[in-house]
């Protein structure tokens, strides 16, 4: 579909010049592309360009090499990135034996109760990293945890008589546990799907040949799902590098650096700028490697084996036997261990005056005073509110500016559409942490500086809609291809100019995964802590922010966990009216 | 509805033969949340030893389900299934053999080959898969794959990755690899219906041609008259889950028991009988939509009211003059429409307002608006139970009609 000039194109020329008349064609294109520029590239080259000076973001000093010289000596440097190594690569494959463990479980066997098993599995999603980091600490913790406290009691007529531990949550073990546990749901899905994918005709054609279960699960199914167990794995990979909840909340307190937290830590807390741009430059690079890796080898090698799947037949189901119900048994426990646990203690935090070490006591002193609290306390009122505007317009913009350019990426053929694609990809690649870094040098430097849009909420919103540009546009993209070309030259022919046809034809069209985005993005932005606590400032501060605050500055675990329950019970309702809202919206559109 | 021909038809009574596939008495339901659908409502039939036995049904009429069920990829509720004595699975004593164990080769539709593996380890995976059972060095495996290759053709293929095989190939390299094993039964589960239609009617004959140098019992499931008629020695017709009629191709064609068998194996023209003939034997007078019709009541069922004659568009007989009187069955008509086709001509005549569908030899010339005449002959008239859904002609099953010229030697 070319852009038709031809009705504004003959009018104008006699009397306009060319660039006029190019503009009146091409102005949507031209203002998507600036708009996608101005909030990914500008900051990003900013960034890089200022790990090469001194000085402060307000005012930048001499040109220097001095950053990189010093990240590359520096011994938290190294232990920083052995670190994080080791907790992404635990993290994703610890994540994926359980996804995979479940997906076949629910996928593939005769577990009993497997639609129940798929809600236990799918819960997690409601619960923000932040508060399931903060739930095991108030589990763990060495002093106070309540497994320890338990453990303790237990182990005492065995000899043990520490006042703290056993476990201790505050080390390396603690953040992989935490995160395997709970990065698990979105593996799930995909493995998931990549068992529906796979032609359960494959399978059955070696039983035919005479082979049994075993055989066929060593000879067939695993080498099948190999790429797909490599894509996920390194999915899994890319999405805990960029992790900065559970580093922040149980890694920090213990020492244990991570890339995140040690651009965390210079930028914000030693306002070493420069050095912390350095940090983010690499930690990009590392980033950007990873996912062309996963685009260019590990995706295209997985849809190699994409194979004809024949009639719907159900896939064979494994008879497990005996096996079943202690197979529903695992799913339960890991519910426990996801939800189920993490809830009941924020809970009963939250119903605590302040948090300390439990004992039978406490259950006097139980009461709501906490939510009577958050309530009528005025920052948390502000701070949702903050939150709800950000949400909205963050959503909204991220959606809008993504529907364009899923109209000019797909459907023009304007030079440099694939440019603008990959631009728009590029922050799926940027971790969080790099993306606030940038903005806060960009929208401090000297340049940005007298326009006062630092410490606001709009500089919030944009590095928001930086971080999900990404996800936008390839799902818009996706759904506009799905739309036939003609619909909306068949407008053209009837006289309808772009901006009418784009209102009146396509965004209608599109109004189900419009509405399915704005949701998911607005949910995530709510529960947004690593954009929203580096840029956060008293004038803008969000509802993840106050709930860290509690939890770190004031260390009041009990309001921390009132926010947190809030901020799940809510999370949750809006998850699932927003899920009746999409299916709705489906249904009204076939 | 009434099954006619039931040859053999409880296989369990009779003394097995090696190689005899009898199924009786199978039922299935697919049970969901939502519903029960039962698939397969009793269905019972014998395969003789070497036989190309077919199911054509339509898509949900429980045919690959009962192909299924044989393979042991389903489990069916009730019924027994045995090969040559051996008892695969009996709904009475709960006795089931997995399908790894039941050493059958199968053509799935899609293929199902393994794009991690050559050409030559797909084929040679049935041998590995259970080496005890063969017993077979690592030479015998590659001869026999050799040779298995060879058979289709596929022999200057063995090291290349299965998948960059075209479509055609990879329909032999399942072939070869169904067979290898020199199984008592070969099931092929619509395998040509992922083809184009050229590819199609080659893969039908050589099919067949490979079926009988190796004398395989096939079991064969499709919706496609054409492939059912050219290739099979019986024909099994299935609706709903039901078996309707089974019979040599030519029998199903030209003596279908039910109007559903006769419009899905061909076009074909449908009269309701509006009232029963006075006599139950001889040549009777049946009153339809378009007058008295002379048929044959050789069926050992009365003609009723609600059942139809049917007579196939090659059948009727057209002439300007009027035929010579005392022939029975004219009816003076009108053409309709007429269609050139190159092959054939064909055209719609309208009869007392109902229309007949006729094929005739392109040389004759017919224009819309002429006058005609009409013999029904009483030999190709047939009265099947059910009643036509409409008026006069019935154009149901697309696709090309098969003449009774080109069935298969039976």
């Amino acid at each position: 579909m070319t852009e038709i000039p031809a009705a504004s194109g003959i009018r104008g020329s006699q009397d306009s010049s060319r660039f006029v008349t190019w503009f009146r064609d091409y102005w949507i294109s031209v203002t998507a592309a600036a708009v996608l520029a101005w909030i990914v590239i500008v900051p990003l080259v900013y960034l890089i360009v200022f790990s090469f000076r001194s000085g402060s973001a307000a005012a930048p000093g001499d040109w220097t090499i001095a950053n990189y010289a010093l990240v590359y000596t520096s011994k938290m440097t190294h232990e920083a990135l052995a670190n994080t190594l080791l907790y992404t690569t635990m993290v994703a494959t610890l994540s994926m034996l359980i996804a995979g463990g479940l997906a076949w479980l629910v996928e593939r066997t005769d577990m009993p109760y497997r639609g129940a098993a798929w809600v236990m599995i799918l819960l997690p999603i409601a619960m923000p990293g932040m508060l399931s980091s903060m739930a095991w600490i108030l589990l763990l913790g060495p002093r106070t945890g309540l497994i320890n406290v338990v453990l303790r009691y237990f182990l005492a007529p065995f000899g043990y008589d520490g006042v703290t531990g056993p476990i201790n949550i505050y080390s390396l073990e603690g953040m992989i546990f935490v995160e395997s546990v709970r990065g698990s749901t979105t593996l799930f899905l995909m493995l998931v799907a990549g068992f529906r994918l796979m032609d359960p005709a494959l399978e059955e054609a070696a039983a035919m040949s005479g082979a049994r279960n075993s055989f066929t699960l060593r000879k067939i199914t695993l080498p099948l799902m190999l790429p797909m167990l490599l894509a996920t794995w390194m999915y899994s990979f890319i999405g805990t590098l960029d992790d900065f909840e559970t580093p922040l909340l149980i890694g920090l307190p213990a020492q244990i650096f991570l890339l995140p937290t040690v651009i965390y830590f210079t930028a914000y807390l030693s306002s070493s700028w420069g050095l912390s741009a350095a940090y983010a430059t690499i930690f990009l690079l590392i980033s950007v490697v990873m996912v062309i890796i996963y685009h260019r080898v590990v995706l295209r090698r997985s849809g190699q084996f994409a194979t004809v799947t024949g009639k719907a037949f159900r896939p064979r189901q494994i008879e497990l036997r005996r096996m079943r119900w202690p197979a529903l048994g695992l799913v339960i426990f890991y519910f426990f261990l996801a939800v189920l646990l993490p809830l009941l203690i924020l809970l009963l935090a939250s119903l605590l005056p302040f948090y300390r070490v439990p004992s039978m006591e406490m259950f006097s002193d139980l009461s709501f005073d906490n939510y009577k609290e958050l309530f009528s306390n005025t920052r948390v009122i502000r701070a949702a509110g903050n939150s709800l505007w950000v949400s909205f317009w963050v959503a909204t913009g991220t959606m809008i500016l993504a529907f364009l350019l899923a109209w000019v990426i797909v459907r023009q053929r304007v030079p440099g559409r694939i440019i603008l694609d990959s631009i728009a990809f590029i922050p799926h690649a940027i971790p969080a942490v790099v993306v606030a870094v940038a903005m806060i040098m960009f929208y401090l430097s000297p340049a940005m500086h007298w326009t006062g849009l630092y410490g606001g909420l709009i500089v919030l919103s944009l590095a928001l809609v930086t971080r999900f540009i990404a996800f936008a546009s390839r799902t818009s993209n996706a759904a506009m291809t799905q739309i036939d070309a003609s619909l909306e030259e068949a407008a053209y022919v009837s006289g309808a100019r772009k901006v009418r046809v784009l209102a009146r034809i396509l965004f209608p069209l599109l109004l189900p995964t419009f509405v399915a985005g704005w949701i998911f993005v607005a949910a995530n932005a709510f529960r947004n802590l690593n954009v929203s606590l580096l840029l956060s400032t008293p004038q803008n501060e969000l509802i993840s922010v106050t709930l860290y605050d509690y939890w770190d500055r004031q260390a009041d675990f009990s309001m921390a966990a009132t926010l947190g329950v809030v901020l799940v019970v809510g999370l949750a309702l809006i998850t699932i009216l927003a899920r009746q809202m999409i299916a709705r919206g489906y249904s009204g559109n076939d | 509805m009434n099954i006619v021909s039931t040859k053999g038809r409880d296989g369990s009574a009779q003394p097995a033969r090696p190689g005899q596939l009898t199924v009786s008495h199978l039922e299935k339901a697919f049970v969901s949340r939502q519903e029960t659908v039962q698939v397969i409502k009793d269905v019972s039939f014998t395969i003789e030893p070497g036989q190309f036995f077919t199911l054509l049904g339509p898509s949900g009429c429980g045919k690959s389900t009962t192909l299924r069920c044989i393979a042991g990829l389903e489990r069916a509720d009730r019924g027994h299934i045995a090969v040559g004595g051996r008892v695969l699975a009996d709904s009475e004593t709960g006795a089931f053999v997995a399908a790894s164990e039941r050493d059958f080769g199968m053509v799935f539709q899609s293929y199902a080959i393994w794009p991690h593996m050559t050409v030559a380890q797909n084929v040679a995976f049935p041998l590995h898969a259970n080496r005890r059972r063969h017993k077979l060095s690592r030479k015998e495996i590659a001869a026999r794959v050799e040779e298995a290759l060879a058979m289709v053709r596929l022999d200057q293929y063995g090291g290349r990755i299965a998948t960059k095989l075209s479509g055609g190939q990879q329909q032999r390299l399942a072939l070869a690899r169904a067979l290898i094993t020199r199984p008592e039964l070969l099931l092929l589960d619509e395998p040509l219906s992922n083809l184009d239609a050229g590819l199609r009617d080659h893969m039908r004959s050589e099919l067949r041609a490979m079926q009988l140098r190796t004398g395989v019992t096939t079991l064969y499931v499709t919706h496609d008259q054409a492939e059912a008629f050219s290739m099979s020695d019986v024909i099994a017709v299935m609706d709903s889950g039901t078996l309707i009629q089974q019979g040599a191709p030519r029998e199903i064609y030209s003596r279908p028991a039910t109007t559903f068998v006769a419009t899905f194996v061909g076009r074909t023209n449908l009269l309701s009988v509006t009232r029963p003939p006075a006599q139950t034997t001889g040549v009777v007078s049946v009153e339809t939509n378009i007058g008295p019709v002379l048929v044959n009541a050789e069926s050992n069922r009365p003609i009723a009211t609600g059942d139809s004659i049917v007579i196939r568009p090659e059948d009727l007989q057209i002439t300007v003059e009027a035929p010579p009187a005392g022939r029975g069955n004219v009816f003076a008509g009108r053409v309709r429409r007429p269609v050139f086709l190159g092959e054939n001509v064909e055209l719609e005549i309208e009869v007392r307002g109902e229309v007949l569908m006729s094929r005739q030899h392109p040389r004759f010339v017919f224009a819309a608006g002429d006058e005609v005449h009409v013999e029904l002959p009483v030999d190709r008239c047939v009265v099947v139970s059910g009643a036509a859904a409409g008026v006069g002609s019935h154009i149901h099953a697309p696709g090309e009609p098969a003449g009774p010229d080109k069935n298969a030697a039976v």
